[in-house]
């Protein structure tokens, strides 16, 4: 694998992380992959490329105090439980033979349902602000069936008053498939903190940096342990790249309208999603593999 | 060339001299190098074996085969299939001491140096010395996938006419050794025929080991897997925060 190709191809993706504000590992691990990278080494050296990329992060809003301690803590504890049952997840399909199967199939249905809501959700803002009717507002006061759920917290920094419940599961979640997938699960756990424990713009990201930065830590170490697939070397290109990649992209992205970036992305998002629908149905260039037992 | 022809001289005089007896033919080799270091960029090369006859008939003419067998390996062949229209893995085979690398030379076609029997016998020819108790079977898909596999990775080779004859008593090959080699010993094996007859064999090897700074890794990384894993940990952390610093804004 060229050197450079790699180093252009970590300050690429750094840029379109940069732009967009996500972590990048759902397109990182994906070019890997297509430039013929074994999906398990992609996903496991992704894992650690995300973990400088999102420790960045989490260091910046950190120092504008913009992180919630509390509740990254208790993202944290359904965080390292999920990293734990991805591994085992990872371990056991790949000693199964279907591990290339599970990466391939968990990014087509992850990338195909977020970037198709994302691109129609994006159009319909775009449709909206060319009417110029105003944007749809949530009420913030509204609650959801979340809000209904015992063992309740009020997590001071945030300022809200939410069962611990959803804080573990969605921890656990976004851990058990950024470890499949080798991804941060950024643009997925923003989201969700914001739409069901309703946490404010204000420490969101910070937040989840914090959860995302930990469990791909865990990650790179459990990888490292258990499958030997971390390309140490591969994952300090990628790095190098991505930190620099990341500061270009993020201010080219203040020129550009908020509804035609997410549009940009939903649509980068359900392009790499139809590639891996592609390589499932199309023939393979070996019908026959072979895997050496005990050595990668 | 004329350095690897200075270490077979000697021990070939040496020989010539003890080899008394009228039909008691010996061979002797010399493999060079004996040792291969493979850096990262090391885009493969080639060992060269010498071989020497002592013979006690100055006109008879030789066959000779070399078999040249890398470190063992048990592997898992998987087989694609179709299942609702994605291409799944399916079956599997499970192989036991496969030679990592496999290569058989000979001067001629090995059914003109001797009859089939003693072919399989002396395991002459790839097809005998895939596996350590049988040879490849032609009607196994997973067999033939396996070899055809390895030998388009230059892994396993068969060259009828890859040994030439310097003289009707001297002669040499060389053996391509591809950058995907594994480390570890290979095991050199000559054997000798006169009219389809084993008449002399004898056994050599050299090693190939790896160096450099991406081997040292490579090895590290199954060695000592929790320190590689925190060190790459670390260097994450340090990557983050050195960003962080570097593009403070203000």
């Amino acid at each position: 694998m060229n050197l450079f190709v790699l180093l252009a191809l970590g300050l690429a993706v750094g840029f379109v992380s940069g732009m967009f504000g996500v972590g990048g590992g759902f397109l990182m691990t994906p070019l890997l992959i297509f430039l013929g990278i074994s999906p398990g080494v992609a996903v496991a050296t992704v894992s650690t490329h995300i973990t400088a990329s999102s420790f960045s992060g989490m260091l910046s809003y950190w120092r504008r105090r913009a992180v919630d301690v509390q509740m990254a803590a208790a993202l944290l504890v359904g965080g390292l439980l999920g990293t734990w049952s991805g591994i085992w997840v990872f371990t056991t399909l790949r000693s199964l033979g279907q591990l290339d199967l599970l990466i391939s199939f968990s990014y087509l249905i992850l990338l195909t349902v977020v970037g198709g809501l994302m691109v129609l959700e994006s159009v319909r803002s775009i449709v909206r602000v060319r009417r110029q009717q105003p944007a749809f507002l949530r009420r913030s006061g509204a609650h959801t069936w979340v809000h209904g759920l015992p063992l309740k917290f009020r997590f001071r920094r945030s300022k809200v008053y939410v069962s611990l419940i959803p804080v573990f599961s969605i921890g656990y979640l976004i851990a058990v498939i950024g470890v499949i997938m080798g991804i941060g699960g950024g643009f997925l756990l923003v989201p969700m903190l914001i739409y069901f424990l309703r946490v404010p713009t204000a420490t969101v990201i910070g937040t989840a940096a914090v959860l995302t930065t930990a469990t791909m830590a865990l990650a790179t170490v459990m990888h490292a342990l258990t499958n030997h697939l971390v390309d140490a070397i591969l994952a300090l290109v990628l790095m190098t790249g991505g930190v620099v990649g990341a500061q270009f992209g993020a201010r080219t992205s203040q020129n550009l309208a908020p509804e035609r970036l997410r549009f940009l992305l939903g649509f980068l998002i359900l392009a790499v999603g139809f590639r891996f629908g592609y390589e499932l149905i199309s023939a393979p260039e070996h019908v026959y593999t072979i895997r050496v037992l005990g050595a990668d | 060339m004329i350095a690897y022809l200075r270490h077979i001289v000697g021990p070939v005089a040496a020989l010539l001299i003890y080899s008394g007896s009228a039909d008691a033919q010996q061979v002797i080799a010399t493999v060079a190098p004996s040792k291969i270091s493979v850096s990262s960029n090391y885009s493969g090369g080639s060992i060269v074996v010498f071989g020497a006859i002592a013979k006690g008939q100055p006109s008879r003419s030789y066959d000779a085969v070399v078999t040249v067998t890398g470190p063992p390996q048990n592997l898992i062949v998987r087989r694609k299939e179709r299942v609702l229209g994605i291409w799944v893995n399916r079956s599997t085979r499970s192989f036991e001491n496969v030679p990592s690398f496999a290569a058989v030379f000979a001067n001629r076609p090995f059914d003109a140096i001797t009859k089939p029997d003693t072919l399989r016998k002396e395991r002459l020819g790839l097809k005998y010395n895939v596996f350590p108790d049988k040879a490849v079977n032609d009607d196994d898909p997973f067999e033939q996938n396996l070899i055809s596999a390895r030998i388009e990775e230059g892994l396993y080779l068969e060259q009828s006419r890859g040994v030439s004859f310097v003289s009707l008593a001297l002669f040499r090959t060389e053996i391509p050794l591809p950058k995907n080699a594994l480390t570890g010993n290979y095991d050199v094996d000559l054997k000798i025929f006169a009219s389809g007859a084993l008449v002399a064999q004898t056994k050599s090897h050299f090693n190939v080991e790896k160096i450099g700074v991406a081997q040292f890794v490579a090895k590290a990384s199954v060695d000592y897997s929790l320190a590689y894993g925190l060190t790459t940990m670390a260097m994450a952390l340090l990557t983050g925060w050195l960003g962080s610093i570097a593009f403070r804004r203000g």
